[in-house]
């Protein structure tokens, strides 16, 4: 039933606005559920990001903290994985259907270049 | 044996009062206000968005106004899904700690308050079983889509049974991003869902599979449901809920 299919970038997207450049990605978990990131970076840095989808977090209102998190985060895996998995530790949030991981992939396919468009 | 309280008060024509509804019985009941709950509760054309789904994103207004089908979202996570009069909806409100979800695990919560939908539904003739994450399947089709959470004391659980449903409309009103499509191997929503109906091959009504569920409640987990209403605190949370949320397009639709 589940396939492994790690980076799905169909969605993809940029546009660059004065030196901001908006960036959209939907990713599918595999066996689990949909990231859907749109991104403000602004010199290789988050501005802001909204992420959406069709996942499971409890409490629901630790993602609004998790999207504060990553304001002015650099957009690296590494820098990336420090802070989602901060995240989960500090709040004890539990996701279903995406894991820490799964979110860090999923903002990283939002970069351009990271998945072949 | 435990009794809990069955709730079968909907408002067809007003999904907001629905989804408030929805909420005030778990703070209630996790506040030790109301009994633990079953309700079951129909929507018409009414599409509801999980609470980390983005409206834009995954409905089709278009379609939406041609259908005169409604938007609403819900508390809880997961997936968008389509309501309509053949769609009967059930929700479980069990106070935190309760012996059949003594864990916080929502996987678990999930398998085990679909138990008595997927028992209800056997009873009726239909090869249910319970699918991971969080779907009821026949022969590998889905027929209901569960959603829930850990919350105000609550351990809550609702899912939504295709009866017999205008799959017709479901495909059109909802954006189905090509990912998950993809992933499943499979081409359209209609060919990867059924209905109660479809699988038994003749008519049956959304009361007759909220009798077989209500019996594969009360089988599976061993409780008498007893008919009951909303007390006056769940009334007015509901109506308060309905002023300052689920009547607002801030929270249905600005994700």
């Amino acid at each position: 039933m589940t396939t492994k299919v790690e980076t799905n970038g169909d969605r993809n997207s940029a546009m660059t606005n004065g030196g901001r450049t908006l960036l959209s990605a939907d990713y599918k978990a595999p066996g689990g559920k949909l990231l859907r990131v749109r991104l403000r970076e602004t010199g290789g840095r988050i501005e802001s990001a909204k992420i959406s989808g069709d996942f499971f977090l409890i409490p629901e209102d630790s993602l609004a903290k998790l999207e504060m998190m990553l304001e002015d985060v650099p957009l690296k895996e590494e820098e990336l994985k420090l802070l989602v998995d901060r995240f989960f530790r500090g709040t004890g949030a539990q996701g279903l259907g995406v894991t820490s991981d799964d979110f860090v992939k999923a903002i990283l396919a939002a970069k351009p270049g990271e998945s072949g468009f | 044996m435990e009794t809990w309280r069955l709730v079968d008060l909907e408002y067809r024509d007003d999904p907001f009062m629905n989804m408030s509804v929805e909420e005030a019985i778990p703070r209630a009941v996790g506040e030790g206000k109301a009994p633990n709950t079953v309700r079951f509760w129909h929507n018409s054309n009414t599409i509801v968005l999980g609470c980390f789904q983005s409206a834009p994103l995954e409905v089709n207004f278009d379609a939406c106004k041609e259908t005169g089908t409604t938007v609403v979202r819900r508390f809880t996570g997961g997936g968008a899904v389509y309501h309509d009069a053949g769609n009967l909806n059930y929700a479980i409100s069990l106070r935190k700690g309760h012996p059949l979800v003594p864990d916080m695990d929502l996987q678990l919560v999930f398998q085990r308050l679909s138990e008595g939908a997927v028992e209800g539904l056997r009873g009726l003739g239909v090869n249910a079983e319970f699918q991971p994450i969080n779907d009821i399947q026949v022969e590998g089709k889905k027929v209901s889509g569960a959603a829930g959470s850990i919350r105000w004391g609550t351990v809550f659980h609702h899912g939504c049974v295709l009866v017999a449903s205008d799959l017709s409309i479901l495909g059109r009103v909802l954006n189905v991003p090509q990912v998950k499509l993809a992933d499943r191997h499979v081409a359209s929503v209609q060919k990867r869902v059924t209905t109660i109906r479809d699988e038994l091959g003749k008519d049956v009504t959304t009361r007759n599979v909220r009798d077989g569920m209500v019996r594969g409640i009360e089988s599976s987990y061993n409780v008498r449901l007893e008919e009951g209403t909303l007390t006056k605190t769940e009334l007015s949370t509901a109506n308060e809920l309905y002023d300052t949320k689920y009547s607002k397009s801030a929270w249905n639709l600005e994700k």
